[in-house]
């Protein structure tokens, strides 16, 4: 395996170089500019997801594999969530501990892939929760 | 058909110094509006869609497997309040589809989502976290506090508004908005127009799933 750089290193690279040359040349081209710093944020993205490695495969199997009762290996998660998207659909989490289990279940792997995709929207929500200050 | 000059630009409405005074007097001017939209007869629109719960449609459409959404989804077929009055709906009532000059609201625009459908589903939109650019203590489009602004409505319309049918058309709002954000990141991943403003949208998708279950699990609990 090639390691300098590595994954992680590459996109971090990549990043940089859009950040110190390419976005302030098109700074004066509203769109390509707004492309740019999308394009920017989807490489932060993959970086953490690059370095977080298994792991968020590894606790959502866990935490689904605790929810339906039966082993779930990580590489099945596809299949194991389309039965379950399925069985929401149909009723089957309706029972009011079910359902808990349930919420617990999808608002942590939510809150996960929150972390990963938008970790300062995480950091919004974590502060009205300590705080109580909920948006009224 | 006029001319009339405003900002639209949402993020500048709530937040540019010099729309201060705008800021203070839209709310009142929205809600003003909002009560004059929904006393429009119904019957020259009577051509307009009457949309239902699509959402199942665009997940299975795109053979997307999502449990949060089937549970968002499932939380709002199961709470679903009363059918409330059928008015004339915006479909997009918020900053950013209304021009706006230091005086405050100047025409309310973007009336492609128009339709027929229950007043509450308006007012609940408008509440939408993305709607408040950033200005997200003030549920009311970043602009007000949602019982103010729903008090305010009230006052003009001359109606009742439920508070929990608001919210429950919140969270659709959200579920719905997180759904398209999955079917413009299809249009990407499926070859038919590539481009990373569309992939990007995928993963947005995931802010606005949080967000749904976030309200719904504060509205379980009782905290909204």
């Amino acid at each position: 395996m090639t390691d300098r750089p590595t994954l992680a290193q590459l996109l971090e690279a990549v990043q940089l170089h859009l950040e110190s040359h390419v976005i302030p040349a098109v700074r004066p081209e509203p769109r390509l500019y707004f492309q740019t710093l999308v394009a920017l944020n989807l490489l932060k993205i993959a970086q953490r997801e690059v370095q977080a490695g298994d792991a968020p495969a590894h606790a959502e199997a866990a935490s689904l594999s605790a929810l339906i009762g039966q082993p779930v290996p990580p590489a099945e998660l596809p299949t194991h969530n389309h039965a379950l998207a399925h069985a929401i659909r149909t009723g089957d989490y309706d029972a009011p501990d079910r359902w808990a289990d349930l919420s617990a279940h999808v608002g942590g792997v939510v809150g996960a892939q929150l972390m990963m995709n938008a970790p300062q929207l995480a950091q919004r929500f974590k502060t009205e929760d300590e705080t109580g200050q909920h948006p009224h | 058909m006029r001319h009339v000059e405003g900002i639209s630009i949402g993020r500048k409405v709530v937040s540019l110094p010099e729309l201060a005074a705008a800021r203070t007097a839209l709310p009142a001017q929205m809600a003003e509006q909002l009560a004059l939209i929904h006393r429009l007869p119904t019957a020259p629109v009577g051509f307009l869609a009457h949309p239902s719960a699509q959402g199942y449609g665009f997940l299975d459409s795109m053979g997307a497997v999502v449990p949060a959404l089937e549970y968002a989804l499932r939380w709002c077929v199961r709470h679903a309040p009363a059918a409330g009055r059928t008015t004339v709906i915006h479909g997009d009532f918020r900053v950013g589809n209304l021009l706006v000059n230091p005086d405050g609201l100047a025409a309310v625009i973007d009336w492609e989502f128009a339709h027929l459908g229950d007043p509450h589903e308006e007012l609940g939109y408008l509440c939408m976290r993305d709607w408040r650019f950033g200005v997200d203590g003030l549920r009311a489009g970043g602009l007000a506090h949602r019982e103010d602004f729903l008090r305010s409505y009230e006052h003009f319309s001359g109606q009742t508004v439920e508070r929990s049918a608001v919210t429950w058309w919140e969270i659709v709002g959200n579920v719905r908005w997180a759904v398209i954000c999955l079917t413009q990141a299809q249009r990407h991943l499926s070859g038919q127009d590539r481009n990373v403003e569309l992939a990007s949208l995928g993963r947005r998708s995931v802010e606005i799933q949080a967000e749904a279950l976030r309200l719904i699990q504060q509205t379980e609990q009782g905290a909204l």
